[in-house]
């Protein structure tokens, strides 16, 4: 074993150990109660009045903005934030939030809202002054709903072939640029207050594909934006989005022009972190053993279950730490999205092991979001190809294996 | 003690980094390791020589709780040389016998003193909970009990690991012959003993089957039914740590020993790792890996969080780690296997050894089905067996209540 390849596997053993603590401390475990007993309370038989077959989530998009508010006003959004936007508490308060929305499947939980987990990270990396003097206080307040713009028809996993333009308005350089192009698979488009806008800055100084891509900070309600939708599976609707001469101004550009690939492509800490939550496999081990009071199941299974969570449990529990003690890796992001949306679909089939042979028909009837399991089965399929797909995941996994063992 | 708390008192850097550099630095010094007996004798005698027994010499729970997550690490650097197995049982048995220690016995003070014989001291551990054997007080020698051999230990042990070299073996027993008061033991054996047989059952990795008529044993932990069980629980979770560690060790080796023969090897023109099938195969290997590394370093963790070593805060997650890791670094060699095709298969390439000797110690200390049957035993008592960060929700409400069950 080399030296680099030592070092990676050594930091699950003294270095993850040193932050297990911190998962314990005191604080962070009353902030735990909290969160739940709040999802507890304002979920309770809400349910039944605010599900929406229409919502790949499940929840009705008013609602769902209500919650988000009410999750502001409770003081759980911007913990894990650097002051003077957050409380700079760390990472692991932000894992431990999405934790207990995804366990409780609230809205912006499963689906991981970007725009609590992710979008504001990112401004706050990457924006002007101007922006974040205005948006993070509403961050802060969860008025805010964003979607990402990244993949199109054609350039979804090979992002850099992506079409859509940002032109200057004109040649001298007046701040303006007109952006036009088509969006797909473009969550949340429909309700978000604002999006992250990748587009291409022709330039005669890039001539590699992955240069001059650029990301813009644009509020939905800004001319030239169309919403349209597709049915999936579910039945629930998902959103795309067409640009048309879209005018994004020179301080809406995040970073610099042309590093939109750098800033994608680098990712964000703490974002590795929180995508491994195991809050959704936990949820799914706890409905595989509620199977316990209808029907008889074997120990075998269910300690396949239990395995099962505890291995998406554990590597959150050490992707988190890693990214706390500052030794997190490449390919730690994209460990989190394969292990833990495995993790849950095997949880899945195993509770569809137990299911009558009518189950897939009652799938989409079943009311969401707490549906059946051949609900949630059906809606994560999206995971396959999210986020560039678990094959796309595996490619960045083995780049970086390989750029480390150095042999 | 925490893991926090080691990590703070320096002990990696100042004693086990030095280890590990030194077991690093045999390693690399001895590329051509061999498999049998001798070979194994022999480099015990060096590892000893560079004080990598000493680490694990500790009988006082305290000592051994201290330093068993640099048990772990320091032994992970041996990566399937042949004294890889004699040092991991070595381990298993000190850890065990350390846990001994810390529960009321009969008395016997000294007598793990004795059984550290120099070099060659190796216990072997027999697996836990899985005991065809009886012991009987031997009333002959009643008037110098507790500290004499006042126990025969009768009975069959198979797939014992790590006899060559080892002067004694550590037993678990049922007691028989009406003593009062305690169900089980653990029973120190010495191998000398003219009424012990041991034979190889597979020479290629030294496993042993033992035949054990009324040899003298001295009984080193005994107690009621719950003492005993939480003894040989607790020094079980260890084993199994440490066999993850092992286990993660012999896979991650054959990990990298496939990556750089396939950027040696070319095939249609290019080396076979720029092939992105050939990559696939290699992030599959180190997700499995990476899986393993996690749910290992969290069950050390959660064992270190014990306060007495009796408790059962670290079993089921050492109990899960040892379900994941056994599953998942077996696919890792699989993969490694596949990637190396007929070079990997044949005995003079170090990846055959590996292989052989992965297969073979997946398999100690319990197979898939009983780790399954414990697991989802403990399940069923406490409702959370894998989780001791009070972060998991106890999901015991969910087993009963209906016209179901879980049937264990």
């Amino acid at each position: 074993m080399n030296d680099a390849t030592r070092h990676d596997t050594s930091r699950d053993l003294l270095q993850i150990g040193s932050v297990l603590g911190q998962w314990m401390s005191d604080e962070l475990q009353e902030y735990r109660a909290r969160i739940c007993s709040f999802c507890g309370t304002a979920l309770a038989g809400a349910r039944e009045s605010h599900s929406s077959r229409e919502e790949v989530g499940g929840w009705s998009t008013d609602f769902a903005r209500e919650f988000r508010r009410e999750l502001g006003n409770q003081g759980f959004l911007g913990q894990s934030w650097p002051e003077p936007y957050g409380s700079g508490k760390g990472i692991l308060y932000d894992v431990v939030l999405a934790d207990e929305l995804e366990y409780h499947a609230a809205p912006a939980g499963v689906l991981l809202d970007s725009s609590i987990l992710h979008t504001p990270y990112l401004l706050m990396a990457h924006a002007q002054p101007q922006i974040l003097d205005v948006m993070m206080p509403l961050f802060h307040a969860g008025e805010v709903s964003v979607a990402l713009g990244y993949s199109e028809p054609e350039a979804g996993s090979d992002l850099a072939s992506l079409t859509t333009r940002a032109t200057p308005s004109d040649r001298r350089g007046n701040g303006e640029y007109r952006i036009t192009g088509e969006k797909s698979y473009t969550s949340d488009a429909h309700c978000a207050t604002h999006a992250v806008i990748a587009a291409r800055i022709e330039d005669e100084r890039w001539t590699d594909k992955h240069e001059g891509i650029t990301l813009f900070w644009i509020p939905m309600d800004r001319d030239g934006i169309t919403v349209h939708s597709d049915r999936t599976v579910t039945g629930a609707l998902h959103a795309r989005i067409s640009l048309d001469g879209v005018v994004a101004m020179e301080h809406e550009v995040l970073g610099e022009p042309g590093s939109g690939w750098r800033i994608l492509t680098e990712g964000l800490t703490h974002e590795r972190a929180i995508i491994g939550n195991p809050g959704q496999p936990e949820a799914e081990l706890h409905d595989f053993l509620s199977l316990c009071k209808t029907c008889v199941v074997s120990g075998a299974d269910a300690a396949d279950a239990m395995m099962i969570e505890n291995e998406a449990r554990a590597l959150s529990y050490v992707l988190a730490a890693a990214a706390v003690a500052g030794v997190a890796l490449p390919r730690d992001g994209s460990l989190a999205q394969v292990v833990k949306r495995e993790s849950v679909r095997a949880l899945q089939e195993l509770r569809l092991g137990h299911a009558p042979p009518q189950a897939m028909d009652d799938a989409l009837s079943a009311s969401p979001p707490n549906g059946s399991a051949e609900w949630r089965w059906l809606r994560d399929l999206f995971y396959l190809f999210a986020a560039g797909g678990l094959d796309v995941s595996r490619t960045v996994i083995a780049k970086d294996v390989l750029a480390s063992a150095k042999i | 003690m925490s893991l926090q708390a080691v990590g703070r008192e320096s002990l990696w850097h100042d004693t086990v980094a030095d280890l590990a550099a030194s077991v690093r630095k045999y390693a690399g010094q001895n590329p051509g390791r061999g498999t049998g007996a001798d070979d194994a004798l022999q480099e015990i005698d060096a590892l000893n020589a560079i004080g990598l027994f000493d680490l694990v010499s500790s009988t006082s729970y305290a000592a051994a709780k201290n330093t068993f997550p640099h048990v772990v690490a320091a032994g992970r650097e041996l990566s399937g040389s042949a004294a890889a197995g004699a040092y991991w049982n070595v381990t298993a048995a000190r850890v065990a016998l350390a846990l001994a220690h810390a529960v009321p016995k009969t008395g016997e003070e000294g007598v793990l003193e004795s059984a550290e014989d120099g070099a060659r001291c190796q216990l072997s551990l027999t697996p836990a909970g899985d005991t065809a054997c009886t012991a009987v007080r031997d009333e002959r020698s009643q008037a110098s009990a507790p500290a004499g051999r006042s126990w025969f230990v009768s009975g069959e042990l198979g797939s014992v690991l790590g006899l060559d070299g080892a002067r004694w073996i550590l037993v678990s027993a049922r007691i028989g012959g009406g003593w009062a008061g305690a169900a089980a033991g653990l029973f120190l054996v010495d191998l000398r003993a003219a009424g012990l047989k041991s034979r190889r059952s597979w020479s290629g990795e030294g496993l042993w089957d033992v035949s054990l008529r009324r040899e003298p044993g001295l009984l080193v932990a005994a107690g009621d039914e719950e003492t005993i069980r939480g003894v040989s629980e607790s020094a079980l979770s260890r084993v199994n740590v440490l066999q993850c560690a092992d286990l993660l060790a012999l896979a991650r080796s054959c990990l990298t020993m496939t990556i750089a023969y396939l950027r040696e090897r070319r095939q249609f023109g290019r080396a076979l790792v720029s092939l992105p099938v050939v990559r696939g195969h290699i992030a599959d290997a180190e997700i499995h890996l990476a899986v393993s590394e996690a749910v290992t370093g969290v069950a050390l963790a959660s064992i270190c969080e014990e306060s007495d070593g009796r408790g059962r805060a670290g079993t089921g997650a050492a109990l899960l780690a040892r379900l994941s890791v056994q599953r998942r670094t077996e696919q890792s060699v699989l993969i490694a296997n596949r990637l190396t095709g007929g070079v990997g298969y044949y005995d003079d390439y170090p990846l055959a050894r590996l292989t052989r000797a992965f297969m073979v110690r997946a398999r100690m200390f319990g197979c898939q089905a009983e780790i399954k049957a414990l697991a989802s035993r403990l399940l069923e008592e406490t409702g959370a067996p894998f989780d001791t960060s009070r972060i998991l929700r106890n999901p015991s409400h969910l087993l009963s209540g209906g016209n179901g069950g879980l049937i264990c």
